[in-house]
């Protein structure tokens, strides 16, 4: 066994370790937090499927239902509804019209209408983008409200009416559909399947060498503090395109040889993610402020360590976010100072 | 308290939340995640791990004054995890091999010794998760026995033992090493290779 003594073995492991984590040097941090942002963005979009796929096999068991109705009419009409053998048991008006393949007929009889039919081309949502169409039985066809987003929206991102800023919803399907009932009848209409109202290609994130070359790489005004705290220099400026028309910047400003450090995000997209309960730790305070003319939301979080704030807000659909390791004055009046 | 009012819960404030924790706790989730691997890497794949896994779970928090020991032990998880499916995939021991030197001569000067020292931190990366987290908050965090307990919400008895563990299989396993590699070089130990 060792000859160490208990001193002696409590040194070796310390120095061990710590010559252990000498080797570990500074993560990337910018980096890091980039490809999270990028990874909760791509979950959130994966979640979407998750529901387009219950949504579509809502449609699929409707379609199906629909199917064996209609097989059950056809074998044996009057086993159904009084109406049923009123009426198909009188073979003369029975019509059996088309079939396109997706579920599709009418039915006249008599004065009375059921319309087992035939979606239009305006009742479909977005055809042009999803030609894949389901069949839906219903005496109100409605996507889930939970599960849609508003139109505006879907409409704002399609027609890509706003350039300087878009919203992303992490929720974001398409837009509800509703047709109006025949109160005498069934109706049938064509849904299309949920899509996505935002796509996740790969982000690309690239570095400035200074706030000029960032404001070139940026498709919007970046704005830069001339006001800083003593010992603060610019450590890391980057820029994070989402596309070609949207990204964030971030300008990382440090103070050597201290935690001090604040970070300064902007970005051209509004990002909507749910609250979290997080936010509701009773450490935290949060109270309105005004940056340049704009209402703020200045957020402190205290630590053992010290405080944490940050300060946000939104102008012109650009979101500003100040944040580091420093008081709220501090961090205010920085934020104050930001100039394009 | 908090100031906060019913139109207040704006969606673009909890953003910020994984920014402010990644901001104030990368280093320490980078540092075990670097710890338990030994690889830059990745402990930056473990760290980026623990922060999805954290914002996914942020709603299970009730005390930020755990939100540390929280992620740190997420970080741990998340690193042993990767290095498994590493070393799975490579199908190659990761581990360094035990430097050889000569066994002969004052365990108190070799004390400061690369070697030994990196010995040891092989035999600490060996240890099993409850002794290596332990290890990690007194001698690198340099915590006390009674701040290991609040930090892990353990009972100091517990972080006690769990030390006093760790200090003998370490002890142990460095004995061991010395005794073979005494065999290796020709010393008439009985020990088998």
């Amino acid at each position: 066994m060792s000859n160490y003594r208990g001193e002696q073995l409590d040194e070796l492991i310390a120095q061990s370790i710590r010559q252990h984590m000498d080797d570990a040097g500074e993560p990337r941090a910018d980096l890091l937090w980039a490809k999270i942002q990028q990874d909760v963005r791509q979950q959130e979009s994966t979640r979407r499927p998750f529901v387009t796929r219950l949504l579509r096999w809502q449609v699929i068991s409707a379609g199906a239902m629909a199917a064996c109705l209609f097989i059950a009419l056809t074998i044996y009409p009057g086993a159904l509804t009084e109406v049923g053998k009123r009426s198909f048991l009188d073979g003369s008006n029975l019509e059996q019209v088309e079939d396109s393949g997706v579920g599709v007929a009418s039915r006249e009889f008599g004065d009375e209408k059921a319309k087992v039919g035939k979606a239009t081309e305006e009742q479909a949502f977005d055809n042009t983008v999803t030609p894949m169409y389901s069949v839906e039985v219903a005496e109100r066809v409605r996507t889930d409200d939970a599960l849609s987003v508003g139109s505006a929206t879907t409409d704002q991102i399609r027609n890509g009416e706003t350039p300087s800023a878009r919203t992303l919803s992490p929720l974001g399907f398409g837009g509800s559909t509703t047709l109006e009932a025949d109160p005498d009848g069934v109706q049938m209409a064509m849904v299309p399947d949920s899509k996505l109202l935002y796509e996740e290609g790969s982000f690309i994130l690239h570095e400035a060498s200074d706030i000029a070359e960032l404001r070139r790489l940026a498709p919007f005004p970046v704005l830069y503090p001339t006001y800083l705290p003593d010992g603060f220099v610019p450590k890391r400026l980057s820029y994070l395109a989402y596309d070609d028309r949207t990204g964030e910047t971030v300008i990382t400003i440090t103070k050597e040889g201290s935690l001090g450090h604040l970070n300064l995000t902007q970005r051209n997209v509004l990002i909507d993610v749910p609250l979290e309960t997080y936010d509701e730790a009773p450490d935290i305070t949060r109270k309105a402020v005004q940056v340049g003319g704009n209402e703020a939301k200045l957020t402190v979080t205290r630590l053992k360590e010290g405080e944490y704030s940050n300060i946000n807000w939104v102008h012109d659909g650009i979101t500003y976010w100040v944040s580091g390791r420093m008081s709220p004055v501090e961090l205010k009046a920085i934020a104050d100072s930001l100039k394009p | 308290m908090i100031d906060r009012r019913p139109e207040e819960k704006i969606s673009s404030v909890s953003p910020i939340n994984l920014e402010v924790l990644f901001n104030m706790h990368y280093r320490a989730v980078y540092n075990v995640a670097f710890y338990v691997s030994g690889d830059r890497n990745l402990a930056e794949d473990a760290t980026q791990e623990t922060f999805l896994k954290a914002y996914h779970k942020l709603n299970q928090l009730r005390d930020t004054d755990k939100v540390e020991a929280w992620l740190v032990r997420i970080s741990m998880n998340a690193a042993r995890d990767l290095l498994r499916r590493r070393k799975r995939a490579s199908g190659v021991a990761l581990d360094h091999d035990l430097p050889d030197r000569d066994g002969s001569g004052d365990p108190e000067q070799r004390l400061l010794s690369g070697e030994e020292k990196h010995a040891v931190a092989k035999f600490v990366g060996e240890l099993a998760p409850e002794y290596h987290e332990v290890v990690y908050l007194k001698y690198y965090r340099e915590m006390t026995t009674i701040q290991i307990s609040e930090y892990l919400e353990i009972p100091e008895g517990t972080v006690k033992t769990r030390l006093r563990k760790a200090r003998s299989i370490i002890a142990a396993k460095l004995g061991v090493s010395e005794t073979i590699k005494r065999a290796a070089k020709g010393g008439r130990t009985g020990v088998k290779l």
